[in-house]
């Protein structure tokens, strides 16, 4: 069975193309066989001059430039370098059983990945508003599918979804009740994709139950955040109502004080577009480095001595080390801390910042571990160490895969307890 | 016959204290215990036990989590809720407790509460028989 996952972004569209076994998982069973990548890349930088198209099987990457004016032109790229004589893995559209969407924002209204039908797109459009730069493009894509797929499965996977397991004492807001009656507004969380498949793959990794852990989990890349994961159930994360809240990131600020924000808009006579732009786009470690929102490029010039990019680093791992520490309070503990994403994946220095000194709670970086350059799955605490921490790479659409999958074979993900 | 009971309180101390009350009685042995709601109800999908000993402020009663669980389970135990305060209403949680036990628990109390158990387990023994 050929499955094809789709996450388009405002200016970009990455694709996934998957073989997965066609094996009807019996009920109960959680751990399914994971499906097999055939071919992966993305077209960035849509409706730009600088398009390209990159692409990576198993054999070759190739990266070009390319012209596309819109999400459409974008899709259409894809589908000629999926056909096409030299690496395209399939003959036929046809060839494609089931297309999976990843959907940024599913509000309160899902709490797992659904066949689209007509109520899905208008919940999805719903929330538009919510995911102006995600939603929109992702119906896009999901209309120019239903004509090139006819005969599909279509499945949404929300980045929202697997925080509905969030208790009320998590997702309400401390400011008067009715904006949350009048407005819906509430924490809803997000990452939730990179989330669930980072909790289900390290319980596998230590051969352990996840119905039997506490977890945290930090999805560390240029947007960021973390987890509180209790035997399976999402119970706290550091996105809010918008990906704007937690850890500091790239351009994003995180958690601030939220009367700097009027205090900001009063002096300079700001709009509320305009300090939405500043908080969204100026902050993080491009606000308070001055040069990059890429950690990489900020470590390149802290070698050489570059005091405001070792500040935006420090303030980035205390951000985590402060929610870290909360998280594993409110979970009355914590088994396992799993670190992934960009940062979370590669950067084996920032590990050992954020988990050093921690003896005291059972946190301990087996320093050769940690230090090991690789891609796979892998533990870098001490055999001591009372929590395990481990890294493990995401891959979101590997878990919207297997969510379609599912689907397919006919289980409602809806109930936590059928797969 | 001594049944087998969950015991979900985030408070330690109201553990140590409800299990020593409950195995002085001589007729209830806690075989599980959890700390927050989602190990409770991880751990009650796992087990078998008799009676579920639930603390009512570690659930969130908007939640579905306890009702999904439940609609899989063979084996639906007895639900007795804990609070310290009045107001509750379990109602929302999708389940009908058996009883409602008062915190802090008193011996009287746990009399009471047992017998309800018994006699509703023997209701369940004859409803079975039938």
């Amino acid at each position: 069975m050929k499955i094809l996952v789709f996450n388009a972004g405002s200016s970009s569209l990455k694709f996934k193309l998957f073989e997965a076994e066609e094996i009807v998982p019996a009920l109960g069973e959680r751990l399914l066989p994971e499906g097999k990548s055939l071919l992966k890349g993305m077209v960035e930088n849509i409706g730009t001059e600088n398009a390209h198209l990159l692409a990576s099987s198993f054999q070759e990457q190739s990266f070009r430039t390319v012209e596309a004016a819109n999400m459409r032109e974008a899709l259409d790229l894809v589908l000629r370098l999926l056909l096409d004589d030299a690496i395209g893995p399939i003959a036929s559209l046809g060839e494609v059983d089931a297309v999976g969407h990843r959907i940024a924002h599913g509000g309160d209204v899902f709490s797992s990945s659904v066949r689209i039908d007509k109520k899905v797109i208008d919940v999805i459009e719903k929330y538009s508003d919510l995911a102006p730069l995600h939603n929109p493009f992702a119906l896009q894509v999901i209309e120019r599918c239903k004509e090139l797929f006819p005969n599909a499965l279509q499945v949404a996977a929300f980045d929202t979804a697997f925080h509905q397991t969030m208790p009320r004492r998590t997702y309400i807001y401390p400011i008067p009740y009715r904006y949350y009656e009048k407005y819906g507004i509430r924490k809803f969380g997000f990452h939730g994709i990179s989330h669930k498949y980072v909790s289900r793959r390290a319980a596998d990794f230590m051969g352990e139950d996840l119905r039997s852990l506490k977890m945290i989990t930090c999805h560390l890349g240029a947007g960021a955040s973390i987890c509180a994961i209790d035997h399976g159930y999402s119970m706290d994360t550091s996105m809010g109502y918008t990906p704007l809240d937690g850890l500091m990131m790239g351009t994003r600020s995180g958690s601030v004080d939220p009367a700097i924000i009027t205090a900001i808009m009063d002096k300079e006579g700001l709009t509320p577009a305009q300090m939405d732009h500043i908080l969204n786009k100026e902050s993080g470690f491009y606000g308070v480095s001055g040069t990059s929102s890429d950690l990489r490029d900020l470590k390149e010039v802290i070698r050489f001595g570059d005091a405001q990019a070792e500040l935006a680093y420090d303030i980035f791992l205390t951000s985590i080390r402060r929610l870290v520490g909360a998280y594993a309070f409110e979970l009355a503990g914590v088994d396992c801390i799993v670190c992934t994403a960009g940062v979370g994946e590669n950067d084996a220095y920032a590990r050992r910042l954020i988990f050093r000194g921690l003896e005291h709670f059972g946190i301990e970086v087996d320093e050769e571990r940690n230090m090991v350059e690789g891609k796979g799955e892998r533990i870098i605490s001490t055999d001591r160490a009372k929590v395990k921490l481990l890294v493990i790479p995401t891959d979101e659409e590997a878990e919207i895969a297997r969510d379609t999958w599912l689907v397919s074979a006919g289980v409602d993900l809806s109930d936590p307890w059928a797969y | 016959m001594i049944f087998e009971a969950m015991l979900a309180d985030d408070e330690a101390p109201a553990r140590v204290e409800l299990r020593h009350q409950l195995e002085d009685t001589g007729r209830v042995k806690v075989v599980e215990e959890a700390v927050s709601f989602p190990e409770a109800i991880a751990k009650l999908m796992k087990g078998r036990v008799d009676v579920a000993f639930l603390d009512w402020d570690i659930a969130d009663p908007k939640s579905t989590m306890l009702r999904d669980a439940l609609s899989r389970m063979d084996h639906v135990p007895m639900f007795v809720l804990m609070s310290a305060y009045k107001d509750y209403h379990p109602e929302a949680f999708g389940i009908r407790p058996l009883y409602y036990l008062p915190k802090p628990t008193d011996r009287a109390d746990l009399d009471q509460c047992i017998e309800a158990i018994e006699k509703r387990y023997l209701e369940l023994l004859e409803r079975r028989a039938l």
